[in-house]
């Protein structure tokens, strides 16, 4: 049976009489929705903690709301989904969370304000005074937030003791708790309030709702994130700001999900807001009505405040100044744009450094060099002393080792080199395989250019610590750097010239026993070779003046894990694609290749061009007399050449001559037309698509894993495929 | 003429209204150069007021493509999906909300798209694909697959391609799927290009463990799993065959590998670990899930309307580094048992056992079968897998050398309780 844990409770007056019988009631309607648990009930109220059937969930939802009447209540549901009950109990309490205090002694109805974990995040992010962590010291042990209080206290009538003391006189301060789900916080909030205090404020379902939406590494970041979009609505973020001067139109309403009839006329923006916000409860939106154009030109520092712009619909000028605003400010830029079934984005930032690129292979086992404890590890074989159990379940590693130091002792010191001598070395490893089950030589046999292969600092990485920003560390170096910096020292000095280790070891064929040694003794290497960088980073940290919490061991650790697969992307600006340097040779020859879709590209650049002398995109169906030689469909056909066709193939022309490309001989009037035909039309589907790519892009950026693009894409959806262009 | 053209086009719904189809009309109103010579003009030229889509799946891909084919301009959109709504839903599969909880996906997927997006009908089924006969099927002028399982696309597709044979009319196919930051969009057209199975070779094999490191010396979370549902499973329940759709056995299995793992210390037991270990699946992103869905949208836009040629036919799509497409033309295969050819001709070692060709059979990237049973052309039983009374008569068989009970040339026939269809194998002995 697949379960559900969840917890809920409701304060709400219960007279006392009706307990026994809501308790029996309970006992018997839970029970035949085969749940267990753990449910209190008081004349406060009722706290249940409970295991259901995932099948039964739809039960127990109407069983709440309209049995028991508890008002639309939260279900808080754990991440881990596994039976925690071995039966189900019902108890009547005298209170359903146990403060100690006399009834009556406040007012359980004055509740605190309960923050959503978006909103308690950003509110913690500024430091409050006071944040305390109302759990017992065994569940703060585990972790708590940053700066809160702890009381080491066994209950929670302790804690509310402790709560009392701490808070006595501050009236006026703003108070923040959180406990595990939300209930006790709620019970000490009342107190507070009805002692006097101003602002009490309580994390929403707890720790289970804030851990709930901050699982996974990087959802922190993308949460967090303060992302604008210039005309446009994207999603998967945690802040978002619309800026968009338009009123929705009747088009608008046909190609947006969420937007319906009775938003005709309204602010897009505003409307736009509302839609995200639906899509996600979670993440918070505002809006700006103002035309963006105006806005980059009368305040363009508006945009300095985002952690991320996406642009769409912008011409060039104000786009060009737009991108060259946020350049100066390191601030991330994506422009799309779609016409028809053709789709293009283009990612701006001056650099960016990524540590967790998800490699898909991070081991590294130092065959060549073995790390400390391995070697004397793998003296403790015996290979001709065992039987064959024993053999058959040899470390590959182990296997490596003894035959590589059997050939270094033979050939100076040296690894075998060449084709020739790893076929040699497979032999004497074929050779001490003592028959055909035995997979761990297999293992080995397998390893044998990896482990051939002389272990060092890869030239791609070496060229990242080689970086000027890795030599002049300064007091607005990034984490990145200082670390990166770090790094090579280390490599210099205790690494002895290697990065360090990974400490991942690969699944192998041996004995639960044996691999769990080898996983330690790789295990320690990376922990010591961390601290040595930690111990850097102190260093570096402490002489620019920063305290050495300012970067966190798990950073550092993150770091040295992935040192081998560090990445920077230095991305090209708009001012260089646009008008200082131009890829002209690419261009030239992506253009020739007539499976290329470069040529959109082109098309998109011309229509900018197009909107600058007439004011109005290239649309093969507005034409400004189309009215006038109403006729058969070749006539629409032959205006819609001389109105749009001709001057937007004009435009491409010259606009390939000043990149130095004749097009004569090139096949583009097909696109020009494809193009003139799409009329700038946004087709949902191409929306969606575009959508989709742009945000896991977005995604990658924000939270700094896995490689983003470099530096536009063209999605073709006559052809459905994609082309990547360094522009 | 041209200025009205995206007032008057798909105004035959009376609760459209001023503009709403002006992006979409813009293309249906004029031909494009890589427009298909049937291409006509205008909305009511293109099969989009009568196309009669099904949707199989309404989770990560299926909410998405209904959402999709509503605004595109599709009217008649149908739905299948036998799961209810989980809370580990609700992030990815954006129609639904945490008040859906326990509430079957088609129905409140289909209520969802039906509500916002004016003039659009979807109808819902709650159930199993196989619960549908040809004559529901054959209604359909396009069948679009989101699904995660390659058992139910093996059985979609050749339910669609059979059809397909017998009307003499191509049902197209439009199958997409995902895997993480991996996705493929495919445009299948019964009888002219590859169908599914023509292509099965191409899934990657699912990881398998030694036997004798799941039984002795695991080292990691998967091994006590494997260990669980591989080894333990049939030890405790005999006959019961493990169903990964059942919740129950999923849950016994986690169970299980929690306690071996317990006693070899062995952390990382989770139950969505269970889940993808037993049913080999990766987590879905809801980033691919977006692009996958919209281009399989695309093209049955494409195909309605013929505004734009239809991939032909296979996109590739992985998005952790960079954005990366390769779109190609899978080519047909021959002897595919769903589209191709009736028999394949296969050479078997003249010394093998049944139980040792049945293992073949099993390993065979392009068959990929569960459990085979085998028969002669001639209806002698070689081995059978059920029902038990014929089970235990033809296990004797097992043991026996293939070349005992068939001749060199012979036909035999292997079905699968998970295909609609049966393999017919032309065996050379060598
Ligand atoms: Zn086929």
């Amino acid at each position: 049976m697949e379960w559900r844990t969840l917890s809920f409770y409701r304060f709400k007056s219960i007279p006392e009489k009706d307990l026994s019988q809501l308790r029996e009631k309970m006992l018997s309607d839970f029970g035949n929705m085969n749940i267990v648990g753990r449910i209190y009930i008081a004349t406060e109220g009722v706290n249940a903690q409970m295991s259901c059937p995932k099948e039964n969930i739809g039960w127990l939802r109407e069983y709440c709301d309209n049995i028991l009447d508890l008002g639309n209540v939260d279900f808080n549901f754990a991440t881990e989904h596994a039976k925690a009950f071995g039966a189900l109990h019902v108890r009547i309490r005298k209170q359903i969370v146990a403060d100690g205090l006399e009834s009556g002694s406040y007012d359980i109805t004055k509740q605190p304000n309960h923050l959503t974990p978006e909103e308690w995040h950003q509110a913690l992010s500024s430091k409050p005074q006071l944040v305390i962590d109302m759990r017992n010291h065994y569940e703060s042990e585990i972790g708590y937030f940053e700066g809160a209080i702890c009381p080491d206290v066994d209950t929670f009538r302790e804690s509310v003791k402790v709560m009392e003391e701490v808070c006595e006189g501050k009236q006026d301060q703003e108070v923040y708790m959180y406990c595990t789900g939300g209930i006790r916080c709620s019970k000490a909030g009342a107190m507070l309030l009805s002692a006097g205090f101003k602002s009490v404020n309580v994390l929403k379902g707890g720790i289970t709702a804030y851990g709930r939406l901050w699982a996974a590494t990087g959802q922190a970041a993308l949460e967090s994130s303060n992302v604008c979009l210039v005309n446009g609505n994207a999603t998967g973020i945690g802040f978002f700001t619309v800026v968009d001067g338009r009123l929705v139109t009747g088009a608008d309403i046909g190609n947006n999900f969420f937007l319906t009839l009775e938003a005709l006329g309204q602010p897009r923006a505003a409307k736009v807001t509302e839609y995200l916000q639906e899509l996600n409860e979670d993440v918070k939106g505002s809006f700006l009505v103002e035309d963006p154009i105006n806005l980059i030109e009368t305040s363009p520092d508006y945009f300095l405040q985002f952690s991320l712009v996406i642009a769409t619909e912008l011409p060039e000028k104000p786009l060009l100044r737009l991108a060259e605003i946020l350049w100066d400010s390191a601030v991330p830029l994506v422009v799309v744009r779609s016409t028809g079934f053709i789709g293009y984005f283009r990612i701006l930032k001056p650099e960016h450094t990524i540590v967790e690129t998800h490699p898909e292979n991070i081991v590294d086992l130092r065959l060549d060099k073995p790390i400390p404890g391995l070697e004397a590890y793998a003296q403790t074989f015996d290979f001709e002393g065992m039987d064959n159990m024993d053999h058959g379940h040899i470390p590959y590693v182990v296997i490596l080792i003894k035959y590589l130091n059997q050939w270094k002792k033979e050939h100076n010191g040296e690894l075998p080199k060449g084709t020739q001598e790893r076929n040699l070395f497979k032999e004497a490893i074929l050779s001490g395989k003592r028959n055909s089950d035995e997979e761990n030589f297999d293992e080995a046999i397998a390893s044998i250019w990896k482990a051939c292969t002389p272990t060092q600092v890869p030239s791609k990485v070496q060229v990242i610590l080689n970086d000027l920003l890795c030599d002049n560390i300064t007091v607005e170096s990034s984490n990145f750097w200082i670390i990166a910096r770090a790094v090579r020292e280390f490599v210099a000095n205790e690494g002895l010239g290697l990065l360090p280790l990974s400490g991942r070891l690969p699944d192998m064929k041996a004995y639960t026993q044996s691999y769990v040694d080898l996983q330690n003794i790789y295990r320690q290497k990376a922990r010591q070779d961390v601290a040595a960088v930690q111990a850097r980073v102190d260093k570096i940290l402490s002489s620019l003046g920063r305290s050495s919490d300012s970067i966190s061991h798990e950073e550092i650790e993150s770091f040295c894990k992935n040192a081998a697969f560090i990445e920077v992307i230095r991305y090209r600006s708009l001012q260089e694609e646009y008008i200082n340097d131009p890829k002209k040779e690419d261009i030239s020859r992506w253009i020739r290749d007539s499976e290329d879709s470069i040529a959109y590209y082109v098309l998109f650049r011309a229509i900018d061009r197009f909107y600058e002398t007439f004011q109005r995109y290239p649309d093969g169906a507005t034409l400004p007399d189309a009215g006038d030689d109403a006729g058969d469909g070749n006539d629409d056909e032959q205006s819609v050449f001389v109105y749009e066709f001709n001057p937007l193939r004009k435009i491409v022309t010259s606009l390939l001559e000043e990149w130095g490309i004749d097009d004569s001989g090139l096949d583009i009037d097909d696109y020009v037309h494809e193009v003139c035909r799409s009329g700038g039309s946004e087709l949902p589907n191409m929306a969606a698509l575009l959508g989709g790519l742009v945000s896991q892009e977005i995604i990658k950026l924000i939270t700094h894993q896995y490689i983003p693009l470099n530096n536009s894409c063209i999605f073709d959806g006559i052809k459905a495929s994609s082309r990547t262009y360094v522009l | 003429m041209a200025a009205d053209n995206s007032t008057t086009a798909m105004q035959t719904d009376s609760r459209d209204w001023a503009d709403r189809w002006r992006h979409i009309n813009k293309i249906l109103d004029r031909r494009g150069p890589f427009c298909d010579n049937s291409f006509r003009e205008g909305y009511e030229n293109t099969l989009l007021p009568q196309c009669k889509v099904l949707v199989i799946g309404a989770g990560g891909l299926g909410c998405e493509i209904l959402k999709n084919l509503a605004l595109s301009g599709f009217k008649d959109i149908h739905v299948i999906d036998m799961d209810t709504i989980d809370v580990s839903n609700l992030n990815r599969q954006f129609l639904f909300r945490p008040s859906d909880v326990g509430r079957p996906k088609a129905i409140v997927a289909a209520e969802f798209v039906k509500n916002r997006v004016a003039g659009v009908v979807v109808t819902p089924y709650h159930g199993k694909i196989q619960d549908k006969d040809d004559d529901y099927y054959k209604q359909f002028q396009i069948v679009i697959c989101g699904l995660d399982s390659v058992e139910a696309r093996r059985w979609m597709n050749a339910t669609i391609v059979n059809l397909s044979q017998e009307l003499g009319e191509a049902i197209p196919i439009i199958d997409g799927g995902t895997e993480g930051f991996k996705g493929q969009a495919r445009v299948i057209i019964p009888t002219v290009t590859s169908c599914y199975e023509c292509s099965l070779d191409m899934l990657n094999k699912p990881t398998t463990f030694p036997i004798c490191t799941i039984a002795n010396t695991p080292r990691l979370p998967e091994h006590c799993i494997e260990w669980a549902y591989v080894l333990e499973w049939p030890k405790v329940f005999k006959n019961e065959k493990l169903d990964t759709d059942d919740p129950k056995h999923i849950q016994w299995v986690f169970e299980a590998a929690l306690e071996r793992a317990r006693q070899f210390k062995i952390a990382g037991i989770t139950y969505s670990l269970t889940q993808g270990v037993v049913k080999n699946i990766i987590p879905a992103i809801a980033s691919t899930n977006a692009i996958i869905a919209a281009a399989c949208c695309n093209e049955a836009f494409k195909i309605a309307t013929t505004s734009a040629p239809y991939l032909d036919n296979y996109m590739m799509y992985t998005g952790n580094e960079g954005v990366y497409t390769y779109t190609f033309q899978h080519q047909k295969k021959p002897d595919c048992p769903v589209c191709g050819e009736n028999s394949v001709n296969v050479d078997v070692n003249k010394n093998w056992t049944v139980e040792e060709f049945i293992e073949w059979l099993k390993e065979k990237p392009d068959a990929q079968l569960k459990k085979p049973s085998l028969m002669t052309a001639d209806n002698k039983k070689i081995y059978l897998q059920a029902p038990p009374i014929l089970e235990r008569s033809t296990r004797p068989n097992l043991e026996k050398k293939l070349s005992s009970l068939i001749e060199d040339g012979d036909t035999i026939i292997v079905t699968d309780s998970t295909l609609p269809f049966s393999l017919q194998l032309v065996v050379s002995l060598i």
